[in-house]
């Protein structure tokens, strides 16, 4: 055998050995995501992990709302009402869970009775849910209250639908499964290969930034291909760099304030009122660069929507703390009886906005003689339900599965479990009773409108800007279209570019 | 005579900052925000077209309160228990050493946080955490100070004369050891104005509206690009001030 022969069997055997084997996949650079935000657990029942699961593309619903704002099927094929209280839930076939199991109704019946044997929320709109296998795509449902739409009910954020695994986690369903999980750091994901075009979809490394301007020096630097929900107070500068697509979308989200009616300030409702007049959510709006003011509990695009903003009325504002017995003290600040009218409020960094919001808060109740002492906290969920606050500024999707009834079931009914307001009112709740049993749209819109009244009329919380959000994207992602608030950040159709 | 000048002029600002504003350093007026610096907002305005000036004064009263507290107790606390366990000598010196010590084994900056976590950031808070936590350092110089004034021929001669404990230290070894006491309070003070603005600015327990300059530098560091000067301007206070401290106690005698 000649030299040259030998050095070219030599040459192919180091070529073929520097190529991967034939099948296995290519490695793949990871997709860089970033926001303020992770899911604080893989355990799908457990407090909002639901929605944040679904939200970083690992989880699915029975039902779903489409980037159009319409309620459709996801992993269900139809729901067919039955009787008062029962519902058949028919599948679609050949779905599979990340596991490579084929999804079943006794698989999903299983992973629905823990959500709603461990989270209070899921029991917001039917109460308790009971299921009944019919065959492997068949589910009988039963609720507690009458559903005039499951399918709205199957769209809610705690009813991500999987199948418990023995080790306490849980199998799920979409384009992406989890790989690794830092609690409040990261989240590694990997293309699920029993979803659909998993080959076309890259890994993503998924990072919590503790606030949003260190996200934004990251998007910057090239660390990230995606930063979602930048500030609105670098978009402008953001937008002169040539290697970054900057977009903004409206958010079914309202920035609100919820008033704790059980403190002793805010018990009187001609306090609540007053404040609520005494907000400019004009002002608001502006400060937070993006947003219009709020009409009432749900964006404006949304057919239950109010029609006009929420008024300012400072005079008023002071006409009713007035009649409230708190006058005018020295430094113009009220007071009754020789105390202070001194309030608490509170918000969180994870939505950024709301933190610049609060000064403007302040500045806002000053104007009536109201003072406001500020706080910033990480945990608010935990600290809103301790109760030790006088006002919450909140940012909540109102309508997160397309329909009205879920929070204002969820957030205000007295005693539900997310009632941080500690509201209590038999009239509101009697009106939130017509839910169940009204199935007319127009008649539910009805319904929605004279809850917002109600809700109006009380001020339990008041609504303050119906919000845009801000993405920016390296030209890996430029594609990249947000759609669903923070409901489908990772999709199958993330738009990489290749 | 020249520093006494300037940090006169320090004190009257900080002081200053205390009851007056040119505006309510809380007011917000969104049309004129980031103004610039104009004739009607000095330095200029934030990103909610609060007067930066008025927040600088409110946050100068906040940190002169901070450096007032923390002097006050560290330096009574430390000179009194300092000297008292020179003259005390024995067992009651040894205890009130081995105390101090314990103070010097744990971070200020913790101690501050604790107590930040705990009682929420206000200057007074932050003033007495601060203050306890200097104590021990302000003792062991004070102790360490007062000893060598004690071996000196003079305080013999004292002792012979039947100069009384409290009449010794008072005329013979305070005099001695409180000018060195100043330039020591007055670098701690120093210390104490960055330690606050640290704590502000990681805004464990703080109210993040009170405009205290470490508070302002974590608020606006997100315009270090758009506009600097919102950043520059608390950030050029604490320098000057923990500068000017130092300068002026370093020698006061020159």
């Amino acid at each position: 055998m000649s030299s040259k022969l030998l050095s070219r069997l030599a040459a192919t055997w180091l070529a073929a050995a520097a190529l991967p084997p034939a099948g296995a996949a290519l490695a793949v650079e990871p997709l860089r995501v970033g926001a303020t935000y992770i899911t604080s657990g893989t355990d799908p029942a457990k407090g909002s992990n639901g929605w944040a699961l679904v939200s970083h593309g690992v989880g699915e619903n029975l039902f779903t709302v489409d980037r159009d704002g319409k309620l459709v099927p996801e992993l269900a094929d139809k729901a067919e009402r039955t009787g008062d209280l029962t519902w058949t839930v028919t599948l679609k076939p050949g779905r599979m869970f990340s596991d490579g199991t084929p999804v079943t109704a006794k698989a999903l019946a299983s992973g629905f009775d823990n959500t709603f044997a461990h989270n209070k929320a899921a029991l917001a709109t039917g109460g308790k849910l009971t299921f009944e296998v019919i065959d492997d795509l068949t589910l009988k449902v039963t609720t507690e209250k009458p559903v005039p739409y499951i399918q709205a009910l199957f769209a809610e954020w705690p009813l991500i639908a999987y199948k418990p695994a023995g080790d306490g986690g849980a199998f799920f369903t979409g384009p992406y499964k989890i790989s690794s999980f830092k609690a409040d750091a990261s989240i590694t994901l990997e293309p699920n290969t029993h979803f659909t075009g998993a080959d076309k979809r890259s890994p993503v490394n998924f990072r919590k930034f503790g606030d949003a301007q260190t996200m934004t020096l990251a998007l910057e630097s090239g660390e990230l291909d995606l930063a979602f929900g930048l500030p609105s107070e670098v978009i402008s500068r953001l937008k002169t760099d040539p290697d970054l697509t900057i977009k903004s979308f409206p958010v079914g989200y309202q920035y609100l304030a919820f008033f704790n009616t059980t403190r002793p300030l805010l018990r009187d409702i001609k306090v609540r009122q007053a404040l609520d007049l005494a907000f400019d959510r004009k002002e608001l709006a502006a400060a937070i660069n993006g947003g219009e003011p709020a009409t009432g509990a749900y964006a404006t695009y949304f057919p239950f929507a109010g029609k006009d903003a929420r008024p300012t009325d400072l005079a008023r504002a002071v006409v009713l703390l007035e009649d409230a017995g708190w006058r005018k003290g020295a430094g113009g600040m009220r007071e009754k009886d020789g105390k202070p009218f001194r309030l608490l409020a509170i918000t969180y960094p994870q939505r950024p906005d709301l933190v610049t919001m609060l000064p403007v808060v302040k500045a806002e109740l000053a104007k009536i003689g109201v003072a406001l002492d500020t706080q910033v906290v990480e945990n608010i969920q935990q600290v809103a339900a301790t109760g030790d606050f006088d006002i919450a500024l909140w940012a909540q999707h109102t309508a997160p599965s397309g329909d009205s009834a879920f929070f204002l079931n969820s957030m205000l009914r007295s005693g539900a479990s997310l009632n941080y307001a500690k509201y209590s009112s038999p009239d509101f709740d009697a009106i939130l009773n017509r839910f169940a049993t009204e199935g007319d749209p127009a008649r539910r819109i009805a319904i929605a409108i004279e809850a917002q009244a109600k809700l109006f009329a009380d001020a339990p919380a008041s609504f303050l800007v119906s919000p845009v959000w801000y993405v920016g994207m390296s030209k890996r992602l430029k594609n990249y279209e947000p759609w669903g608030s923070d409901y489908h950040v990772l999709r199958a159709d993330i738009g990489e570019a290749k | 005579m020249a520093r006494y000048c300037l940090i006169a002029a320090l004190a009257a600002f900080l002081l200053l900052g205390g009851f007056w504003q040119p505006y309510d350093p809380d007011a917000v007026d969104i049309l004129a925000r980031h103004s610039g610096m104009t004739a009607a907002h000095l330095l200029g305005t934030d990103h909610l077209g609060r007067d930066l000036l008025s927040r600088i004064m409110a946050g100068g009263w906040r940190t002169a309160s901070v450096i007032l507290s923390v002097g006050l107790i560290a330096f009574t606390a430390g000179t009194f228990l300092g000297t008292a366990a020179a003259v005390l000598e024995g067992w009651r010196e040894t205890l009130i050493l081995r105390c101090c010590e314990f103070f010097i084994m744990v971070p200020t900056l913790i101690i501050a946080l604790t107590a930040a976590a705990i009682f929420g950031l206000s200057p007074l808070s932050a003033g007495l955490a601060l203050g306890i936590a200097g104590i021990g350092p302000h003792a062991l110089l004070a102790h360490s100070l007062s000893k060598r004034v004690l071996s000196q021929p003079f305080i013999l001669a004292a002792h012979s004369l039947g100069v009384s404990s409290p009449r010794m230290i008072t005329r013979h070894i305070l005099p001695n050891t409180l000018p060195l006491m100043f330039a020591y309070v007055g670098n701690q003070a120093g210390i104490a104005v960055v330690a606050y603005a640290s704590l502000a600015f990681i805004g464990l327990g703080a109210d993040p509206s009170k405009p205290d300059w470490g508070s302002m530098l974590f608020e606006y560091r997100i315009f270090i690009f758009d506009h600097p000067m919102l950043i520059v301007w608390p950030g050029v206070m604490i320098a000057v001030t923990v500068s000017m401290l130092n300068w002026v106690f370093d020698n006061p005698g020159e």
